[in-house]
């Protein structure tokens, strides 16, 4: 039976999330996991335009996220003075701490992750999934090009 | 974060294949007309949503599109959807062929390197972690 190469992936990708929400409960998504470390690794503020881009995912979806994220206090949302449409995020205190405990499962999912494979193996799979995404990327520009 | 890596790539195949899949061009009715075409027995609503292991609204919502588009046909087994029995149209069979080959182009596409890509060692060591997540 052919499996569909996105589906396996998608699998994978969804378990892991599973295994990140139980060491965090207030993690509902990886996109809300993934929000905090894009805010944390940033210098100051990010807008909400910037944030979707940066995720790939609708800006409308984002406002979801972001409402969810307001609630539990773990961000802060501001109009930037300059431009009153756009919308400025920071992290709160209690979101950097956030930060840290993601990290640390993140560091912990990782680790039973590649229980039993190699530091070759894992590299190697690494290297094939970049590898893969350029092959896709390529062909995602030759059709445009045409 | 693994996760969005994996599922980034999973939307890029989706994307890649659709443009060299017949319409709608969508990974859902690839999986369900090879599904149901290798299956020697009738397969129902209910075994679909296992397979495609995605929630109910959204099999039945693409379920209807490949019905109207007329790939697939329901044959009523009880008062309950998800027994009823999915079956190829003769459009829905003539479709089989553009689905392996754009599986093939994608996949040789996603190989397409000078250090060939080992899709069965790949999908060996996919297996792997998803196992190490399951314990």
């Amino acid at each position: 039976m052919t499996v569909l190469v996105s589906r396996s992936l998608r699998r994978l990708s969804r378990k892991y999330i599973l295994c990140l929400a139980r060491s965090l409960p207030l993690i509902t998504s990886d996109w809300v996991a993934e929000i905090l470390l894009v805010l944390h690794g940033s210098s100051g503020s990010v807008s909400q335009k910037q944030l979707s881009g940066q995720l790939e995912i609708d800006e409308s979806r984002i406002v979801t996220m972001i409402r969810e994220l307001t609630i539990l206090q773990l961000i802060e949302v501001a109009i930037n003075p300059e431009d009153r449409r756009e919308h400025m995020l920071t992290l709160t205190n209690k979101g950097q701490q956030m930060v840290v405990k993601i990290r640390e499962a993140i560091d912990m999912v990782n680790h039973h992750l590649s229980q039993g494979l190699s530091t070759e193996q894992l590299h190697s799979f690494f290297e094939v999934i970049q590898r893969m995404e350029g092959n896709l990327n390529h062909c995602g520009h030759l059709k445009q090009r045409k | 974060m693994i996760a969005n890596d994996l599922r980034r790539i999973g939307k890029l195949y989706i994307s890649v294949l659709g443009q060299h899949l017949p319409p709608p061009h969508s990974e859902f009715m690839a999986e369900t007309l090879l599904l149901v075409a290798r299956k020697k027995t009738p397969v129902t609503v209910g075994q679909l949503i296992a397979h495609l292991e995605n929630d109910k609204r959204t099999i039945i919502k693409s379920l209807n599109e490949l019905i109207s588009l007329g790939y697939v046909e329901v044959k009523q087994a009880s008062a309950v959807r998800i027994d009823d029995q999915l079956i190829l149209t003769p459009i829905g069979r003539n479709l089989l062929p553009y689905i392996e080959e754009a599986l093939m182009i994608i996949e040789k596409k996603i190989a397409d390197t000078s250090e060939e890509i080992d899709l069965n060692l790949f999908n060996s060591l996919l297996r792997k972690l998803e196992a190490n997540l399951r314990k």
